[in-house]
């Protein structure tokens, strides 16, 4: 079961370890980051390639942002999916990514659900053939 | 070393908390762990790891770094560990064999190690044997 690898950006690791190992579960590689320098390391290094980026924007909002534009502009392979409620998120987070950032705290199955239709909708833009 | 479907099964119950603050190491090491059938708990630097323990997480191995950002190193945090959770089997990984002493761990694993070298010393002691007797 391979669904692609998800990376996921989150400070507290008693957040981040369930919803990593729920992923899991679900038949996704889950890569951890604790911030975003430690995301952004594991993105330029390639040695685990990685599909989707869920960061929490809750602990650091301008790093993730910065986080996220980098990723738009320099890893045209990687989506990203925002979380956390900060102020100017949502216009922020309009220029970044799709879909509205996810609320925290996590509802595994939204994140999920989330995650299956950005992948869903990158795969519908993707050239056919 | 690879278990057979037996140890597989168990193994797969088996909890190695691997507290590394080098992010790509962390991850690629958890990676072999994981192919290991083991579950791995990654934890950033000593404080994430203390704090996953105090609130109830489980492990049976902590792999751990000694030099770490954050209020304490890999030192401080085996000596919390042992008092507090003598249960959990401690290796620790360093450049500079200088803070352990040998006996207060189950195994020391010197930098660089490979992910090969470091998964056999997780599953001898997963399985029973003290690495270093």
């Amino acid at each position: 079961m391979d669904e692609g690898c998800v990376l996921l950006v989150e400070a507290d690791i008693l957040v981040r370890q369930p919803m990593a190992e729920y992923l899991r579960e679900c038949g996704y590689k889950v890569a951890e980051a604790a911030n975003v320098t430690e995301a952004r390391q594991l993105l330029r290094e390639r040695k685990i390639p990685i599909d989707v980026v869920l960061v929490d924007a809750g602990t650091d909002a301008e790093g993730c942002f910065a986080l996220a534009s980098w990723i738009r502009s320099d890893q045209p392979g990687v989506d990203v999916i925002l979380a956390g409620t900060v102020p100017k998120m949502a216009g922020e987070a309009g220029d970044l990514c799709e879909e509205t950032p996810l609320k925290k705290p996590y509802d595994h199955s939204l994140v999920l659900e989330r995650i299956k239709q950005t992948r869903a909708a990158r795969d519908r833009k993707a050239p056919k053939g | 070393m690879v278990p057979d479907r037996d140890e597989d099964l168990a193994l797969s119950d088996a909890c190695v908390l691997l507290v590394e603050d080098e992010v790509v190491v962390r991850a690629l090491l958890a990676d072999e762990l994981r192919a290991a059938s083991l579950t791995v708990i990654e934890a950033a630097n000593a404080d994430e790891a203390w704090a996953y323990l105090k609130s109830g997480g489980v492990a049976d191995l902590m792999l751990s770094d000694v030099r770490m950002p954050g209020s304490m190193d890999g030192i401080e945090l085996r000596r919390r560990v042992r008092a507090e959770f003598p249960g959990i089997k401690i290796v620790i990984t360093s450049g500079n064999v200088g803070p352990v002493i040998p006996g207060e761990v189950d195994a020391f694993l010197p930098k660089p190690y490979s992910f090969t070298k470091a998964v056999d010393v997780v599953l001898r002691l997963i399985g029973g044997e003290t690495a270093n007797g």
